[in-house]
């Protein structure tokens, strides 16, 4: 058991699945019991690792476990945690368990709704967990289709549309990423020894692959694996202009289901470009950081700019991840490239533009699950997400004010709560390889303010409506799953460490990986 | 020097209305009268904490005025890792420390903050009383005063702003305290609010990315670090490097947004919609004072070019605030556009060279500006929230404290002798007069001109209110039926009336001008008070006008002031509209083009699909054409590549 | 008589039998004509063994398992045109392009 701990950790989301599959259809409880208790446990889980059990001043991997699975291409199934797969694991099984209990006791075949859910959960954690990169595109396709059940069954109207759009971008990305998968196994063997799928061998051999490579139509080998690597992940991202997909998707998506979409879900592809994406083709990498920078503003300016003039609630949130994720992007492209400052404190801008991206990925969780769940309280009341249909709220509501204060300013960036540390560590450390695009974000972030307020306002203030008058405040279910994500929001705001400490060795293992500062 | 002393107190005071903010939140509803004797409770037990560390300090002795406590600089361990709390990892933001600060210009200002923002939630008691959202404001008067007295206990910028941002936030709430009532929502409130925090952001903003330049350029964010290694960093240079400057200006934009300066003093006068004691809260003690505080900490990173630039801005504002002030008929107007001439000759202090000063004007501005904005607060809750000045006067005998102690507060802020005001502005001036003979051109001698100019506008337009509220006959039904205020109202009005007149005492660190410019100021100020509270006297004492005729009597003048000079219905064409428009056009953007490509090859593809099946026509026998047609074409395609 | 001869030959019967499948009207002349094409296959067959000496029985095995397949073939497909005259009332493959999408 304790050399097999991870594997039994991917498997029990499968095997809960399965278990719900043998419960009849009509005992609805005992479906969302299994679900729930799953998820609970997976996160009791991950939390007693973080305890006891897990190192966080080893960088490298730990829990490590490789069991050959398809010898004749070496393909293994092989695990290992570090201290970012930890901490998104953890906010995998928290979204994930929220979604659980945000979802109404009663739907209509539940029976696949949990199991598909627990697929889910079990797919993205393999993602997380796999350093054998066969084994991660297996998960990472296996994720990709209950989401389109659970978008093209329990969804709204328009359904079937958004699952199919959903479903088509994504395979679109996943099918450039196999190519490069195949290319990358292929190269790695290309030298005489044994082809290998092992993640960390590959990051090992990618750095010397760049020089003799050779070239195709023109372009350097290595900046054809960093191409398709980056369009497959930025389709999940999502990057500008690759990002249509998610406001549809998110609109139609019921509220647990939006959560988990832009709670976990985003994340995967920011992983996968942290993980696999840049390690893989450091020098390409090196040479289009401004790309990737320039891509990070585009999506922070661009979908704050779209989502100022959306009067649906949900688009508007929708808009906003776009924009959260830009910091990932500016984040990531900080690594590369240093322009102007004091030559000592190289490492330090690394560091503060790589805790940023990816301590970004946790705070945006947060934030973004619960302004979907604010959505979500609102439709339900209203069966309407028109924002200027609502008004007043705050005085009818003053849970639900309490509540959705904190999502909208831990949203917007306001210090003490989550969205602030990140975005100050982003721009800290972006600012001497990228001076030019952190002033652009600053204007990015006014806009932020703007549209998040301009949200706030008429949902919250104001006279209220005469058909809104009759709304009840929030209920013990939808205080329950509110409420953990409200705490850990002010928690990563007032003591980021929580999370940093985590992940600092671990970040440091991977800016090894990546590309060295380019002075000019 | 005691060193270890201070620490836990110092944590206990802002922890104390944090605690209070906390239960509040949680449990206050449920408690007896909403639970405001929490946070009221709280704040009087912070204040006595901050008063006993202000005794303790004083006790230094000569030492007081020098002396620097913090965390980081002497003993109690360097502070505390914020970001990641391992201590073998220092890369980047990963050794960032943050502690604790007292100095001699804390302790009073820590002492003024904790008695002012007690005295505001002990006024609140009588005035909220029965608002439907009792509790909540508590909640959020709580927080302010939680986050001032954070910020004037830290030892880095990092913290100040981050303290400084949730001032933002708490102001937010305040200010549209009022569109959430439950009975009568006012959707004006929430206008305010937003813009109020929309205004303050842009300086946010400009001030993060300055912090950000500073970390990188220095490595550290501390107080005591940065006055070591700004001057190291020159001396090696000659000079300021150019992004030193840079990182000042955004430094001092985020003091122009907070501290309302021109040209973001706009959000100012619309904070007025929130209850008043919130106002005294955010023109008095907290908010607005942060600015201040944070351009005088700055200080050390601020280039010469830069001062000079915040001097300039600093009296312009104070100029220009005190014309529109003067014409103004709203008793809580006159009082917003005051504030932002006195923040001005504070800024401008600092631009001149005297962070000491400028903090001591906070001192004194903070104890006579909350007097006046209770005062102000106490008339509105007698006359049943009338506050238009034309329809008040005659106050004098039906309220004779709230009289008093505006009377002695409008004096202090007037520049009477010997009140606190006059020691605190006769400093400024004294600067301003300096610089004007040790430098020269526009940029030594604007600051001196302006603020002389303000002098005796601000005794004009500050007797003109006072006048107008407290002498004659009342111009309305409300007026002639107010009464004095209860005890929770009245007694900190006395108190701070007493503070105006004595409160330059308790401030440790006399700034010291030189011989010559203290004279020049004296005169100045002197000139300046004769002159403003004469006209003031001679024209709505004597000949008793009316609060509308002040604009008739100066013409056009007046109605450019009385229009704000278009400022906001600027900002509203070059900043709103256009962020509107091009978010429509992004909008529909994002859905015709950048969607639409993607619809478009899906479509593409459905259509070719379509066009395809054509050739599915259910003929076997031309299947078999085809195959066979295929076959030759590939086959004669293979023998031209070899051949 | 070289190889081209057999070539030739095994040509010309798979563009007859070609022919025949592609433009007959009636179903039976259709299998004829695929009938010739799997003959000239394995005429191929044949004379390609006889003229490669390393080549042992291959194609003559090979020849011998198209038979089998063309007997078989013969079967199903005669089954199939009964089917089809039974459904369609005719066995000319212009009256079925029922097979479309």
């Amino acid at each position: 058991m304790g050399e097999h701990l991870l594997s039994v950790f991917v498997a029990l989301p499968f095997v809960a699945a399965l278990l719900i599959a043998l419960i009849p259809r009509t005992s609805q409880a005992a479906h969302r019991f299994v679900a729930g208790t799953t998820t609970a446990a997976a996160f009791a889980f991950l939390i007693g690792l973080v305890f006891g059990g897990f190192d966080p001043s080893q960088g490298g991997l730990q829990f490590a476990e490789s069991t050959s699975w398809i010898p004749r291409f070496q393909v293994n199934w092989a695990l290992g945690m570090d201290g970012l797969a930890l901490v998104l694991l953890l906010l995998s099984a928290l979204i994930h368990f929220l979604a659980v209990i945000a979802t109404k006791p009663r739907i209509d075949g539940s029976k696949g709704y949990y199991a598909l859910l627990l697929l889910l959960f079990g797919g993205v954690n393999g993602v997380f967990l796999a350093t054998d990169l066969f084994l991660f595109y297996v998960f990472w396709e296996l994720m990709l289709i209950p989401m389109y059940f659970l978008i093209g069954i329990w969804g709204g109207e328009q359904r079937k549309r958004a699952a199919t759009k959903f479903i088509l971008y994504t395979l679109f990305g996943s099918v450039l990423m196999l190519v490069a998968v195949v290319a990358v196994y292929l190269r790695s063997g290309a030298d005489g020894v044994l082809p290998t799928f092992d993640i960390f061998a590959l990051q090992a051999q990618a750095a010397g692959w760049a020089i003799e490579g050779g070239t195709l139509f023109g372009l350097e080998w290595s900046t054809w694996i960093f191409a398709l690597f980056f369009l497959a992940f930025a389709v999940k991202i999502p990057v500008v202009p690759f990002h249509t997909w998610l406001p549809d998707a998110h609109v139609q998506a019921p509220t647990p289901i939006s959560v988990i979409l832009a709670g976990v879900l985003l994340k995967l592809g920011a992983y996968g470009m942290l993980r696999i994406g840049f390690p893989l083709a450091p020098d390409a990498f090196a040479e289009l950081a401004w790309l990737v920078a320039t891509l990070g503003v585009i999506n922070i300016v661009y979908g704050a700019w779209v989502a100022l003039a959306q009067t649906d609630f949900k688009r508007l949130v929708a808009y906003s991840s776009v924009s959260h994720m830009g910091f990932f992007l500016l984040g990531i492209a900080g690594v590369a490239g240093l322009t102007q400052g004091a030559a000592h404190l190289d490492a330090g801008p690394r560091f503060n533009s790589i805790a940023g991206a990816s301590l970004q990925l946790v705070t945006h969780g947060i934030s973004a699950a619960l302004m979907f769940l604010l959505v979500g309280v609102v439709y339900d009341r209203a069966h309407s997400r028109d924002l200027n249909r609502f008004g007043g709220l705050g005085r009818i509501m003053p849970k639900f004010f309490v509540v959705a204060t904190v999502g909208f300013f831990s949203s917007l960036g306001l210090p003490l709560l989550a969205g602030f540390v990140p975005e100050a560590l982003t721009l800290f450390g972006a600012w001497p390889s990228w001076p030019l695009h952190v002033g652009l974000t600053a204007f990015g972030l006014m806009l932020t303010a703007i549209y998040l307020l301009q949200a706030y306002r008429s949902v919250l203030l104001g006279p209220t409506p005469r058909d809104c008058k009759g709304y009840a405040d929030l209920d013990r279910r939808e205080m329950a799953v509110t409420l953990p994500l409200v705490v850990a929001s002010v928690a990563l705001g007032v003591a980021p460490f929580l999370v940093l400490d985590l992940l600092a060795s671990c970040l440091q293992t991977i800016l090894r990986t990546l590309p060295p500062e380019v002075l000019p | 020097m005691p060193t270890a002393d201070f620490f836990p107190l110092l944590l206990a005071v802002p922890l104390l209305p944090l605690g209070a903010w906390l239960l509040q939140v949680l449990v206050g509803r449920s408690l007896p009268r909403g639970g405001d004797w929490l946070p009221t409770g709280a704040m009087l037990g912070a204040f006595g904490v901050a008063v006993l560390l202000y005794l303790r300090a004083q006790g230094l002795g000569d030492e007081a005025e020098h002396f620097v406590w913090s965390t980081g600089a002497t003993g109690g361990g360097h502070g505390w890792k914020w970001f990641v709390s391992s201590e073998g990892l220092d890369a980047g933001l990963a050794a960032f420390r943050a502690g604790l600060w007292y100095d001699g210009l804390t302790a009073p200002l820590l002492a003024m903050v904790a008695g002012v923002s007690f005295l505001v939630h002990l006024f609140s008691t009588g005035y909220m009383r029965g608002n439907s959202r009792y509790t909540a404001y508590f909640a959020g008067l709580a927080l302010f005063s939680f986050a001032m007295l954070a910020m004037l206990v830290s030892d880095n910028l990092l913290f100040v702003f981050m303290f400084w941002e949730v001032m933002g936030l708490c102001s937010f709430l305040l200010i549209g305290h009022d569109s959430l009532d439950r009975q009568k929502p006012r959707p004006r409130a929430a206008a305010a609010a937003v813009k109020a925090f929309l205004t303050t952001r842009v300086g946010d903003v400009a001030l993060l990315l300055g912090l950000a330049i500073l970390w990188n350029g220095f490595g550290t964010l501390q107080f005591h670090e940065l006055a070591v290694a700004v001057p190291n960093l020159i001396e090696g240079q000659q000079g300021w490097p150019s992004w030193l400057e840079t990182a000042g200006v955004l430094i001092f934009l985020g003091a122009v947004g907070k501290s309302a300066q021109f040209p973001l003093h706009v959000w100012l006068p619309d904070a007025m919609e929130g209850p008043t004691p919130v106002s005294a809260m955010i023109h008095a003690a907290t908010m607005v004072a942060a600015g201040v505080y944070l351009v005088a900490r700055a200080f050390p990173v601020l280039a010469p070019g830069v001062l000079a630039i915040i001097a300039v801005v600093g009296a312009f504002t104070a100029f220009f605030a005190a014309t529109i002030a003067l014409t103004q008929d709203d008793l809580k107007k006159v009082l917003a556009y005051s504030t932002i001439s006195q923040l001005g000759y504070m800024i401008s202090a600092v631009g001149l060279g005297s962070p000491d000063g400028a903090l001591f004007h906070v001192f004194t501005h903070g104890l006579f500006k909350a007097g006046l904005f209770l005062g102000a607060g106490a008339v509105i809750h007698a006359c049943h929230h009338e506050q238009n000045l034309s329809r008040l006067g005659g106050l004098r005998k039906r309220m004779p404290v709230t009289y008093a102690s505006m009377l002695l507060c409008t004096a202090a802020i007037a520049g009477v002798p010997f009140l606190s005001g006059f020691y605190s502005k006769d400093a400024i001036l004294a600067f301003a007069a300096e610089g004007w003979e040790a430098g020269a051109g526009m940029a030594a001698t604007l600051p001196l001109v302006l603020l002389g100019l303000a002098a005796p506008l601000t005794a004009l337009y500050m007797f003109r209110m006072f006048l107008l509220a407290f002498s004659g006959e009342p111009r309305s039904d409300h007026a002639r039926d107010a009464k004095e205020v209860p005890l929770p109202m009245s007694l900190p009005l006395v108190l701070l009336g007493l503070g105006a007149v004595f409160g330059a005492m308790l401030w440790f660190a006399k700034p010291h001008p030189s011989e010559d410019a203290h004279h020049l100021a004296t005169i100045l100020a002197s000139v300046s008070l004769v002159l403003g509270l004469g006209a003031a006297l001679l024209y709505f004492q004597f000949r008793k006008r009316d609060a509308g005729r002040t604009a008739a009597a100066l013409g056009p003048f007046a109605r450019a002031a009385r229009g704000l000079y278009g400022v906001d219905g600027f900002y509203h064409a070059v900043t709103v509209m256009p962020v509107r428009v091009v978010a429509r056009l992004a909008s529909s953007f994002d859905r015709r083009v950048v969607d639409g490509i993607v619809h478009g090859l899906g479509g593409f593809a459905v259509q070719l699909g379509l066009r395809l099946r054509r050739l599915q026509s259910g003929h076997i026998q031309r299947y078999l054409y085809l195959t066979y047609a295929g076959l030759l074409a590939l086959t004669l395609f293979a023998l031209w590549r070899v051949s | 008589m070289g190889l081209e001869a057999y070539l030739f030959v095994s040509l010309l019967l798979f563009l007859l039998g070609l022919i025949m499948a592609a433009a007959r009207r009636s179903l039976i002349y259709v299998l004829i004509g695929l009938e010739l094409i799997l003959n000239a296959a394995n005429l191929n067959l044949v004379a390609f063994q006889r003229f490669h000496p390393g080549a042992g029985l291959d194609g003559q095995i090979g020849a011998i398992f198209v038979i089998i397949l063309a007997a078989a073939e013969a079967a199903i497909a005669l089954a199939i045109v009964l089917n089809v005259y039974s459904r369609f009332g005719s066995i000319r493959p212009d009256d079925m392009h029922t097979l479309r999408d």
